[in-house]
């Protein structure tokens, strides 16, 4: 209605030919939608899911796994976990760093220069397993030593999604290579960890992911005995593939999304 | 020439032969069977059994069973039916797959479009299990007439090396069967008796259809077969006279025909009060109907 008076005014004060591209021009304004309403209602909607290969420590290589989970601008769930110096080094103990992302207090798509961000309230640990060789798998002493409680920090991927770093307060950086990534307006499923090619998710969960965790069924990191254990698999980052694990993915068997 | 021709092939036959013989020592010396060399068997993923015929409100279970496979590891299956005709009370898990260990078993039911997602997996780092068995138990619910396929789709068996099984899946097949006939209404005047008789099942029936009254112990007034289609009722009209006045009980009976189970229906009993003039009492004291059960 307002356009239409606008149009209408103009009318009186100018020549036809001046009229006739203010007019279409109009029309397409009024037609087009917002550029900067519709990514912020993308963003609004989008579920984000990421899994990375830890590469560096501070300036020192390292070898772990992060895995990001969110719904953007409403929750995020970021877990990482990564041994010092290349990877666990004497067979019998398995010593890493696990950071969780407590409390999300930004959640944002293509935000400052950054593919995705995510900052808030983080904890790190230290964690060391203990196997006692020759004995049952389930044998082994676990020690978890708070490194960081309740430290801000940040997940940034860069680089169009190929690289990630993460930065918490008093650690030094650890950084790596975004190793598989999703973003989509619908509901990404958890869960989809693996498909007919062992490991590689394939967009659906069902029983590739089932049997993929349940092969891992009791392991923990660095046991000597079940050596199946993923960071990818332990959805609730307790460091045991547990039922837990086997009923996240039950629970979304069936689910989909699209892959790339 | 002949005879070269003869010599030739009598040496393919024996060529023929002892090639067969190596083939033979091949597998006796690995201890690879026959079958395995020359016939690659393909698992089978089906319903047991692949036809079943129910009634409403009748319960069946369904299995659904595996042959032939090797080193099972994990399964999932999606079975869909008709949920005008069937809904699934429960679902549980076979035997097979727990026979290699512990197992780990999930399903999703969705009973508005009718499908199932079953799934099962052992634990651990274990091999699979191999032969046949059932890998799941469905319980269903007969709600109403009809057919229903049991469409057993997007089978997945999955190896303990986390590889693909090769395999085929057969569906089964639900129907509906009912035999059952009933006399839906009876009325009476002085001088006939007007029987109704209705085919509530599934096929044609013909059978027999009797009136009695009660005044001279049980009389017969007639018999008169009829055929009919299911859903189909006609009345038949059997001739009478009563004897004398009085109150009458007239029995309409309906022969049970072949495999049919609702029989409650089959008879049906009304009373008429006949006066001395031959007339129907139009005091309505003794006009009365109730179904009687058939010994």
């Amino acid at each position: 209605m307002f356009a239409h008076f606008l149009i209408l005014g103009e009318v009186s004060l100018m020549k036809i030919k001046h009229v006739i591209p203010i007019v279409l021009s109009l029309c397409l304004l009024l037609t087009m939608p917002t550029p900067i309403i519709s990514q912020q209602t993308q963003e609004q909607s989008a579920w984000v899911i990421m899994y990375g290969r830890i590469e560096r420590f501070g300036t020192d290589p390292a070898y772990g796994w992060c895995g990001a989970y969110a719904k953007v601008r409403e929750w995020a769930r970021v877990c990482a976990a990564w041994f010092p110096s290349g990877g666990p080094q004497i067979p019998e103990i398995c010593n890493f760093y696990a950071a969780k992302l407590v409390n999300a207090s930004i959640i944002e798509l293509d935000y400052l220069g950054y593919d995705f961000y995510v900052e808030g309230i983080w904890n790190v640990y230290n964690v060391t397993f203990i196997y006692e060789p020759g004995t049952e798998p389930g044998n082994y002493s676990l020690t978890i030593t708070p490194v960081v409680i309740n430290g801000l920090g940040t997940l940034e991927i860069i680089g169009n999604w190929t690289s990630f770093t993460i930065k918490i307060e008093t650690i030094e950086e650890v950084a790596g290579t975004v190793v598989f990534h999703a973003v989509r307006l619908r509901e990404i499923p958890l869960g989809d960890v693996s498909g007919v090619q062992v490991g590689i998710p394939d967009g659906e969960v069902n029983i590739w992911d089932l049997v993929h965790a349940a092969k891992a069924y009791g392991s923990t990191p660095g046991n000597p005995l079940l050596p199946n254990y993923d960071f990818s698999l332990d959805f609730n980052f307790n460091y045991e593939i547990d039922i837990y694990d086997l009923t996240t993915i039950a629970v979304n068997i069936g689910k989909t999304y699209e892959t790339d | 020439m002949r005879f070269i021709i003869r010599i030739a092939i009598i040496m393919m036959f024996i060529i023929l032969l002892f090639s067969g013989f190596v083939v033979d020592c091949t597998e006796h010396s690995t201890g690879v069977s026959l079958t395995s060399i020359y016939i690659s068997s393909l698992a089978t993923v089906y319903v047991f059994p692949d036809t079943i015929v129910g009634a409403p409100n009748q319960n069946f279970t369904v299995e659904i069973r595996i042959k032939e496979v090797n080193d099972l590891y994990g399964w999932e299956f999606r079975l869909a039916w008709n949920v005008a005709v069937l809904e699934v009370l429960s679902v549980e898990e076979g035997s097979f797959l727990k026979s290699g260990g512990d197992t780990f078993f999930t399903y999703v039911i969705n009973e508005t479009e009718g499908y199932m997602i079953v799934d099962c997996t052992l634990l651990g780092n274990i091999p699979g299990v191999s032969g046949n068995g059932t890998l799941a138990l469905v319980l269903f619910h007969v709600l109403a007439f009809g057919d229903s396929p049991l469409d057993l789709y997007d089978t997945i068996l999955v190896s303990s090396l986390e590889e693909s099984i090769p395999h085929e899946a057969i569906d089964g097949y639900y129907y509906t069967s009912v035999h059952d006939v009933a006399i839906i209404d009876v009325k009476a005047s002085k001088s006939s008796i007007n029987v109704t008789v209705e085919n509530q099942g599934t096929h044609t029936e013909t059978f027999n259809v009797s009136v009695y009254y009660t005044r001279l112990t049980d009389p017969l007034v007639g018999t008169q077969t009829v055929t009919l289609e299911h859903g189909i009722n006609t009345t038949l009209t059997f001739a009478w006279s009563p004897p004398t006045y009085g109150r009458y009980e007239i029995l309409a009976e309906a022969s049970i025909v072949p495999g049919e189970v609702d029989t409650d229906d089959n008879t049906y009993t009304i009373i008429i009060y006949i006066g001395d003039t031959g007339n129907l009492s139009s005091g309505g004291a003794s006009v009365g109907r109730y179904k009687r059960m058939l010994q």
